[in-house]
């Protein structure tokens, strides 16, 4: 946008209101920048869930935890039954900064991030809730909560998802994508798999059905360059119709549009956590500039290697922010 | 005193045509100069000249920051440890390489046609690709699944088994192991070719004057495989520098850049945190650093030299 290469699509949406509201509400301000739409949501709703061996839970009378106590709770069970609680494969970064994420919301709300973007006035990413988020991960590193090896497992090899097939974790936090590669990978296994949403954090000002994730990763744009921009607008729409979006789903795809026919349990169930959060944080990783999101990833994985204390990781932060982001 | 006519002597004479004129010399060059100039010189220049540049390589956002990024480089830790694990990476690679790749051949050379199974068989790591050997690594050191740690449990050595990738201690050293495995065949070929250019009268005279195997290696086949060892040394020094294949597939410099090379950090300034005049400007260090460094072992290893 700064460089002046895409069009701005809002007065193309101002003259097709109808068009507009078919699109999640959530899904548009991953797309906005400047109070202007620059590009139209098109692929994958997905947002990261705690998944589950029901089988696993059931056998050591485990629930769901909804609170951070109660998923301290689950830990120790599971520990002394030997079983990881987590598989996490942390070699990729941004498996274990979806721990991050979701603890800065539960900790201090989803308008601590976009503060901190916005450059609003006390807004930092060195805010307490960033240093709290990091002693959380760290309490959980400390507490056993990750299988062995994990800062050095690779989530593109299913170095994660084998602990969980073989048993030998119960849980995984990762986006809802999950649910289809299991389904696939596993048919056996994706009957015992279950979800729950990330628990609450004690004294937090997070809504406990904000979700971390992305309403549509893939987006179009129309370039500059473009001779005839309103007939690449009716294109968009026509690749974003009721017609194709069927298509998607029948992929096991869910795009970011209201009233989506979806028949697979778990695929409405991710719907609705996604229509029903108040607000959706964008991973970082994409949401930040490059270099910003490329330094969240790296103290992240050192917090969890404890290798770095909470406040250095959110003073970098901060550091490279105030560069990044004028 | 008898006359030996020398092997020169019977060779035939320089081209009839004498020197070749200029006109021909520039034809014949002219292929290999155009294509060092597109795809060495130019990108060379060109990095340098990008280093001066704050730009996410793409759009036309380019700001022209003269020295700044050189000025960044030189006090930033990230790189600095870089350049370290860069340089353990390459004393550990002649340390390691070399003396097994000598043995290997030494003693594949003596065993002559015998060995042809064992040659096969070592010559394999060289011929796999890097990838999938980097991925097969990953199982063998996950401490979950992989048998490296079942060996040593099972050994009754479990204390030995660690966490080898994720942890910040050993994610180097583990890479390093299988880069080894990776490219002793190769230098295990290279003295190969070397020893077998060695007259085998030399060895059957000493052998007759009673000299012990040792003493043939120490006093014939070393001195004999110099020049190539100097080769090696260079090869395995210039290759630890500019280091990225398995390092990128194992680790990705991780964790928290325990095992992170100079051109992985290049890999991800440029590709992941878009900043393509920083990440030049790293290529650029890089290039200058493996031309000092590469200058010093070559005037080292000839300063070493004996002649015979």
């Amino acid at each position: 946008m700064k460089s002046n290469q895409v069009v701005d699509l809002t007065p193309y949406l101002q003259q097709n209101p109808s068009f507009q509201s078919r699109f999640l509400a959530t899904a548009w301000p991953a797309a906005t920048f400047d109070n202007k739409v620059w590009a139209i949501p098109a692929e994958n709703t997905s947002v990261a869930v705690v998944f589950y061996n029901k089988e696993i839970f059931e056998k050591y009378k485990l629930t769901p935890p909804k609170t951070w106590d109660e998923l301290l709770h689950v830990i120790t069970v599971l520990k002394a039954n030997n079983i990881a609680p987590f598989a996490l494969a942390n070699k990729n970064k941004w498996t274990g900064s979806m721990y991050y994420m979701y603890l800065v919301d539960r900790i201090g709300g989803s308008d601590v991030v976009r503060r901190a973007v916005m450059r609003a006035p006390g807004g930092s990413f060195a805010d307490p809730a960033f240093v709290e988020a990091g002693t959380r991960v760290q309490e959980l590193v400390k507490a056993g909560a990750f299988a062995q090896g994990f800062n050095g497992l690779d989530y593109d090899i299913g170095a994660s998802r084998r602990l969980l097939y073989s048993g030998r974790a119960a849980m995984e936090l990762i986006g809802s994508w999950e649910a289809s590669t299991v389904k696939a990978e596993n048919p056996a296994f994706y009957s015992k798999l279950d979800y729950f949403p990330f628990p609450t954090v004690p004294g937090g000002k997070g809504d406990p059905n904000d979700v971390i994730g992305t309403v549509g990763d893939n987006f179009y744009s129309i370039s500059k360059a473009c001779a005839d921009p309103q007939a690449a607008f009716k294109l968009i729409q026509t690749m974003t119709d009721d017609q194709s979006m069927r298509e998607r789903v029948a992929d096991t795809r869910i795009p970011p549009v209201k009233n989506l026919e979806v028949t697979d349990p778990m695929l409405k169930r991710f719907l609705k956590t996604v229509f029903d959060a108040p607000a959706v944080q964008l991973w970082y990783d994409q949401e930040l500039p490059p270099a910003l999101g490329e330094l969240h990833k790296n103290t992240t994985q050192a917090l969890f290697g404890l290798t770095m204390t909470p406040q250095e990781a959110a003073q970098q932060m901060e550091a490279e922010a105030k560069k990044d982001l004028n | 005193m008898s006359f030996i006519k020398l092997p020169m002597a019977t060779m035939p004479k320089r081209s009839r045509l004498g020197r070749p004129s200029a006109v021909v010399s520039a034809t014949f060059l002219a292929p290999a100069i155009a294509l060092l100039g597109i795809f060495l010189l130019y990108p060379l220049i060109s990095s340098f000249r990008l280093s001066t540049l704050d730009w996410n390589g793409l759009g036309s956002t380019e700001r022209f920051i003269g020295a700044q990024n050189w000025i960044h480089l030189s006090h930033d830790p990230a790189f600095f440890k870089a350049v370290r694990n860069n340089l353990i990476l390459a004393v550990f690679s002649v340390l390691i390489q070399m003396p097994i790749a000598l043995t290997l051949a030494v003693m594949l050379d003596k065993a002559g046609r015998g060995s042809r199974t064992l040659k096969i068989l070592y010559f394999l790591p060289l011929l796999m690709s890097s990838v999938a050997i980097g991925v097969v690594f990953k199982n063998v050191y996950d401490p979950n699944f992989g048998p490296l740690n079942a060996a040593l449990n099972a050994l009754g050595l479990g204390n030995l088994a660690q966490d080898w990738l994720g942890d910040g201690r050993f994610a180097l050293g583990a890479t390093l192991a299988v880069i080894c495995w990776q490219n002793i065949p190769f230098y295990m070929i290279l003295f190969m070719a070397g020893l077998s250019s060695l007259s085998p009268e030399l060895r059957e005279a000493a052998r007759l004057d009673g000299a012990s195997p040792l003493r043939i290696f120490w006093h014939i086949e070393l001195p004999h495989l110099q020049g190539t060892l100097r080769t090696g040394v260079l090869l395995a020094v210039i290759g630890s520098l500019r280091y990225f294949d398995l390092i990128f597939v194992m680790t990705g410099g991780g964790p928290d850049g325990a095992s992170e090379l100079m051109a992985t950090y290049m890999y991800r300034t440029v590709f992941s945190s878009f900043q393509l005049g920083y990440g030049s400007t790293i290529a650029s260090a890089m290039f200058l650093i493996v031309l000092v460094v590469a200058s010093v072992t070559l005037t080292l290893t000839r300063r070493f030299e004996t002649q015979i």
